[in-house]
């Protein structure tokens, strides 16, 4: 008996810019000491990635099957699920569907069951405890965040600087002295560019001649979530610990 | 807060350097109604159709110019008919690396278990079978009809949850037989107040 779902998570890796990619078309690429200016150029890469669908579906793939392994820590061997200590917890099951968007790039939704989740009638007693509403509010801590420092409104995102190609690196190496402020300040540029929503007119505001503006289907679906996420937050907006 | 920014797994974001978005699935009976919000988006039809009627029309005009044995009304239907599914089979888009993955058997879905088909309409059966108070909608239930009631309630939480799993993958879970419509209900009802 798994109970109901904890987590439902999109992941949308970028196969224009993540150098995984571009090994996957063919290019020589160092994964180990990594040189963005080495290339292949922006322009380069997108041309790779449109013309090689094989290596897109491929790198998606290999994507998510190592995140699902490694960060998730929930391994698939014929009828066995095996759960390790992810950054969830244990994850005991998993049920995502795969889609295409607009520019063809794949995309996940997929829900997590974890390990000793509570059952329906056991959350609403146990929401009511204040011992497991801080160990909620610690694990909204830990993996989940809508903020940084310097994300607060839309003027101060605006002077953090826009970089399309951030995608196009490695992670911080773990041996290196000031590993911690590095991986706090790439995940704020991150997020400043995968995910902030900019509605913009055609794209996903469709001039309509009776209402005027409306928002297009799953982006509408994508704000109202950030909106009643928020709303949902327990403690409040998790900040970065390391910041 | 500024509320223009979804959330994000640290986690992800620093190791994947990709868009991506959490939620969690906390408040019990909410969970339910939010369930229901998922499953329209997961059990989303695939491909895009907002260019469907534009890819109809062409393909259609094209055929009415080229041809010339459109002499009957009967003819031009069945060709309507004909031609709107093969311009569909033809001209449809899909993403590209979507079929990749088709054709190389990675599929649209990643799961950690392996679903069976439940036959739903055994699956009523039985409980019809067990608690015949489910049936007897409208009339004043009796004392032992009362009893019974408090167990299909007990009943009633994991049938919530059938249900609900029905909907997250539709798909897996295909009702097989009758479905439990009243007419279908009222022939059940008949037969079986004549051997009761």
């Amino acid at each position: 008996m798994l109970n109901p779902p904890t987590l439902w998570i999109t992941i949308n890796p970028c196969d224009l810019h993540d150098p995984i990619a571009q090994v996957f078309v063919g290019e020589q690429i160092n994964l180990d000491d990594f040189n963005a200016i080495l290339g292949p150029s922006k322009e380069k890469r997108a041309e790779n990635i449109a013309a090689d669908p094989f290596a897109a579906a491929k790198f998606f793939h290999f994507m998510i099957q190592t995140i699902l392994q490694t960060l998730f820590g929930v391994t698939v061997s014929g009828h066995r699920v095996l759960s390790d200590h992810g950054i969830f917890g244990r994850v005991t099951a998993y049920f995502g569907v795969v889609e295409s968007q607009a520019r063809a790039t794949l995309h996940l939704h997929v829900i997590l069951w974890l390990a000793n989740a509570p059952s329906m009638e056991e959350m609403a007693t146990l929401l009511k405890d204040e011992s497991f509403r801080e160990r909620v509010r610690s694990f909204i801590r830990a993996n989940m965040r809508a903020y940084l420092p310097g994300l607060e409104t839309a003027q101060s995102i605006k002077k953090i600087p826009n970089e399309v190609e951030v995608a196009y690196s490695r992670p911080p190496n773990p041996k290196h002295a000031n590993y911690e402020k590095q991986l706090c300040d790439l995940e704020r540029r991150v997020a400043r560019l995968k995910n902030l929503h900019t509605c913009e007119v055609r794209r996903c505001l469709i001039p309509n001649k009776r209402e005027g503006l409306y928002v297009n289907g799953e982006h509408h679906l994508q704000v109202q979530m950030m909106i009643s996420s928020k709303k949902m937050a327990v403690g409040g907006p998790s900040v970065c610990m390391k910041c | 807060m500024y509320e223009m920014l979804n959330t994000w797994v640290p986690a992800l974001t620093v190791n994947v350097r990709c868009n991506n978005d959490i939620k969690l699935l906390s408040n019990s009976r909410e969970t339910m109604n939010v369930a229901f919000y998922i499953t329209s988006y997961q059990t989303k039809k695939q491909g895009r159709n907002f260019n469907m009627s534009a890819v109809l029309a062409k393909g259609f005009a094209y055929h009415v110019k080229r041809t010339s044995y459109n002499e009957t009304i009967r003819d031009q239907q069945r060709l309507l008919l004909f031609r709107l599914v093969n311009t569909i089979n033809l001209e449809q888009e899909l993403a590209a690396p979507m079929v990749v993955s088709y054709l190389m058997g990675w599929g649209d879905t990643y799961h950690s278990h392996r679903y069976t088909s439940i036959y739903w309409s055994t699956f009523v059966g039985q409980l019809l079978r067990v608690f015949p108070y489910l049936e007897k909608r409208g009339e004043p239930p009796t004392d032992a009809d009362k009893h019974i009631n408090n167990r299909c309630e007990n009943v009633g939480i994991h049938l919530h949850w059938i249900l609900t799993l029905q909907c997250y993958f539709p798909q897996l879970l295909i009702d097989h037989g009758p479905s439990i419509r009243p007419d279908t209900n009222n022939t059940t009802r008949n037969s079986r107040g004549k051997t009761g």
